[in-house]
């Protein structure tokens, strides 16, 4: 499969230096974007597209997070796709957080909304530590859950930051 | 995974230029459209033979002739003025909820919108290219030359059909196109490059016809596009509609005619020029007189401004940044001299806007440089632009529900794959249909094209594998792909938006403008014809009236006096070369005649000397 850390030339793992990213993304487009074949053939130009189609999606990956984490465990696992179970404990917290997220909603008790968010936001950052320990391990199976759990984590906060944006705009 | 072909680095495009190549950029407005060049960094606008550099964007097409274009197309009569036409572009009948000084017509596809003409139905597509044609004259005779390339622009906010609808036009005009860019990166590229701006821009962006706001990140070269929005049907034409039902509404007086709504319209556009420089406007309406002010065209047009600040908010919102991140505010477009866009603008960024480039030619120069650079132009570090589409792109799901393939914002070009399955055992094909919109129900979203995927091998649902893969290059045009997988039968389809053209239909297009350009020769014979037909048979009239008494007999001055009828009759028809065999005939009748007027004429030169001589 695809390495978009090698694609970029960064070193692969959960933390990067992202003035550095920046910086190769910038150098490759400015070699492969299809502005700079313009005038060229169309066989050239097809794969100019191709390889800054490309540049763009790593990039994208690369400077999101999660993302960032997920390609990695992939690279990891060589791209297998193995189902993992994530422990009963954990789905039931996130259970109890939706719950208490919508009826916090419902009356519209920012302050809950609030503290509910700090509370996904420390999980994140807890489950962040394990996964780095984990890929450094290359505990596949371990990291796998993690990454999992940090994907429900993500959608809950997000889930709060759409709640809020439309408390904004009303 | 897609999978991609990539090349050995550095075997890409390294090329002698031999000629320094023509590349123009051309800024295809709602109102006014403009031509630019670049040379060495440095852009102009190039004005007509008259020094006028906006081609108002008009065009009027009379019953059998070529159309006419800007003020020439003003100037003229009869016909069918057609103004504002970019609104048109990629659009159907219901899309347009708003009164025109011309009448529409669902096309009998279902397909984009066409204008009914004295020249017959016309799509906006061709009234795009008739303007991209003048402009392209202007710019190759300021040149000197057939213009190699041209960088167009389009508001960000476009969508594909409206894209795909540019780039027709450019096409049936005969012109290549190196890039559409988007109107606001372009105004960028002008800023960064002309006045060295950096940081993070807010690019306001209020035509005639469309609203676009960008926020740009300016750095060392590169520009990139962060995040986008705005309104596609918003622009100073609506500040002219309020205004001129305002005056309506204040005068009593009933709009009868289209024309005298595109008196009104032109009415309230003038008063809103006069608003920018002075209070008080006088207006006229019928037997009513009465005045606009300052006051109570910012409370017409205020609401409208509202649209445009909450679109600001939004996309700063989409970029998670504050008002306080941004390190500079730059004006684009006519509307923005109104002096209270201007205001309401410094109001919500608390900071004065930058006008120091023109606002009308600043779309236009950023076009000129970035057209010099993609021809192969190359001076010192050129600018790289990463531009973003502006609306999410997905396909329609069991429900009606709407699968984002593409998200707004996404850096382009940009390729994206997803995998779908069938619904029930033994499908053979499936129906695949591309919607762009931000919506969950693709009833809400733009519909762009829909086909279907056969060959299929039956199998139990769910088990088929077809990936839909779309690619959106850097022009913003996207491409669908669709193949299934598991049998390995590749079947893929690349697809038109619903409201673009078909590929015959612009073939079609492009037949007839070739045709137009041989009628507009073929009329132009015919003038040259007539005119000379005319003066021959002035010259004669007036000869016969001299001499034809005393050189020609009965017989001959009636021979001459048919062959004079005959042409004077051929003259008012349009049979060219009818005019030009009884001219020629008219010639040999009468160089007898000529003759003997010449001889009469030296006789009596010699016969006047004689007499001056014994005079002496």
């Amino acid at each position: 499969m695809l390495n978009y850390f090698s694609l970029l030339d960064m070193p692969a793992a959960v933390d990067l230096d992202r003035a550095l990213l920046d910086l190769q993304y910038r150098e490759q487009q400015l070699r492969w974007h299809p502005d700079r074949f313009a005038a060229a053939p169309a066989a050239e130009r097809q794969q100019a597209l191709q390889r800054a189609s490309l540049l763009n999606e790593a990039y994208l990956v690369l400077k999101t997070p999660l993302r960032r984490a997920e390609h990695l465990v992939e690279l990891l696992g060589d791209g297998s796709t193995q189902t993992v179970r994530l422990p009963i404990d954990f789905l039931e917290q996130q259970l109890t957080a939706r719950e208490s997220l919508e009826s916090a909603a419902g009356v519209r008790d920012r302050q809950a909304v609030e503290a509910l968010r700090r509370t996904a936001e420390t999980a994140a950052s807890e489950c962040w530590s394990r996964l780095r320990e984990q890929i450094a391990e290359h505990d596949l199976r371990s990291a796998q859950i993690s990454l999992q759990e940090l994907q429900f984590l993500h959608k809950f906060v997000e889930e709060v930051e759409r709640l809020e944006e439309r408390w904004l705009d009303s | 995974m897609v999978l991609f072909s990539i090349a050995e680095p550095g075997q890409g495009s390294a090329r002698q230029v031999v000629r320094r190549k023509r590349a123009v950029g051309i800024d295809l407005g709602t109102t006014n459209s403009l031509v630019a060049v670049a040379k060495e960094g440095r852009a102009r606008v190039l004005p007509d033979a008259h020094g006028n550099r906006l081609l108002p964007s008009l065009v009027r097409f009379p019953e059998d002739a070529v159309p006419l274009v800007g003020n020439e197309a003003l100037a003229a009569d009869g016909g069918t003025l057609v103004s504002s036409s970019k609104r048109l572009l990629g659009r159907g009948l219901s899309d347009i909820n708003y009164p025109l000084p011309y009448v529409l017509q669902a096309a009998e596809d279902g397909g984009m919108v066409q204008i009914r003409t004295e020249a017959g139905l016309v799509s906006p597509v061709q009234v795009g290219a008739e303007i991209l044609k003048a402009l392209a004259g202007r710019a190759g005779d300021a040149l000197g030359g057939s213009i190699d390339g041209v960088v167009i622009t389009v508001p960000a906010y476009f969508d594909e059909a409206q894209r795909q609808s540019t780039q027709a036009a450019a096409r049936i005009a005969g012109l290549n196109v190196l890039r559409l860019l988007s109107e606001p990166t372009a105004a960028a590229v002008a800023y960064g490059l002309d006045q060295q701006l950096t940081g993070t821009v807010v690019i306001y962006d209020l035509g005639g016809g469309t609203f676009d706001v960008s926020l740009m990140r300016l750095d060392q070269g590169v520009f990139t596009v962060v995040a986008t929005g705005g309104n596609s049907a918003l622009g100073g034409d609506d500040f002219d509609r309020v205004i001129a039902d305002w005056l309506l509404q204040e005068s009593g007086q009933p709009c009868g005619s289209k024309e005298d709504y595109r008196l009104l319209l032109q009415q309230a556009r003038v008063a809103k020029h006069q608003l920018s420089t002075a209070d008080k406007a006088r207006v006229q309406v019928g037997s009513w007189q009465g005045s606009l002010d300052r006051l109570q065209l910012e409370r017409l047009i205020d609401p409208l401004l509202d649209q445009t600040l909450l679109a600001c908010r939004r996309v700063l919102r989409d970029a998670g940044l504050q008002v306080g991140d941004i390190s500079d505010v730059v004006l684009v477009g006519g509307s923005t001299r109104t002096p209270r866009v201007r205001e309401r603008v410094k109001q919500l960024f608390g900071r004065e806007p930058l006008s120091s480039l023109d606002p009308d030619e600043v779309v236009a120069l950023g076009a000129a440089l970035q057209a010099d650079v993609l021809v192969g132009n190359k001076y010192g570090d050129a600018a790289l632009l990463l531009d973003v589409i502006p609306l999410s792109l997905g396909i329609e799901t069991m429900g009606g529900l709407m699968e984002r393939i593409v998200p707004r914002n996404s850096t382009i070009p940009v390729v994206r794959a997803q995998e779908f399955t069938t619904f029930k055992d033994g499908q053979t094909a499936m129906s695949l249909h591309v919607y762009q919109g931000e919506r969950e129900l693709v009833s809400d979203c733009r519909s762009l094209a829909r086909f279907d995927l056969r060959g299929i091998p039956p199998m139990v649902a769910g088990a088929a594998r077809v990936r839909v893969t779309f690619q959106v290059d850097a022009d913003g045009l996207l491409q669908v792909q669709a193949e299934e997988l598991t049998s390995g039968a590749k079947n893929s389809v690349v697809v038109k938006p619903s409201f673009g053209l078909e590929e015959t239909q612009i073939t079609a297009m492009i037949r007839s403008s070739m045709e137009s350009a041989a009628l507009d020769k073929a009329q132009r014979s015919l003038r040259e014809r007539r005119v000379e037909a005319l003066r021959h048979l002035e010259a004669l009239h007036a000869a016969l009236q001299q001499d034809g008494a005393t050189l020609l007999d009965e017989d001959e001055r009636g021979t001459l006096e048919r062959a004079m009828r005959e042409l004077d009759a051929a003259t008012v028809g349009t049979d060219a070369r009818l005019i030009e065999t009884l001219t020629e005939q008219l010639n040999s009748l009468s160089r007898d005649f000529a003759g003997r007027r010449m001889d009469a004429g030296i006789r009596a030169a010699l016969a006047g000397q004689q007499i001056d001589a014994i005079g002496e």
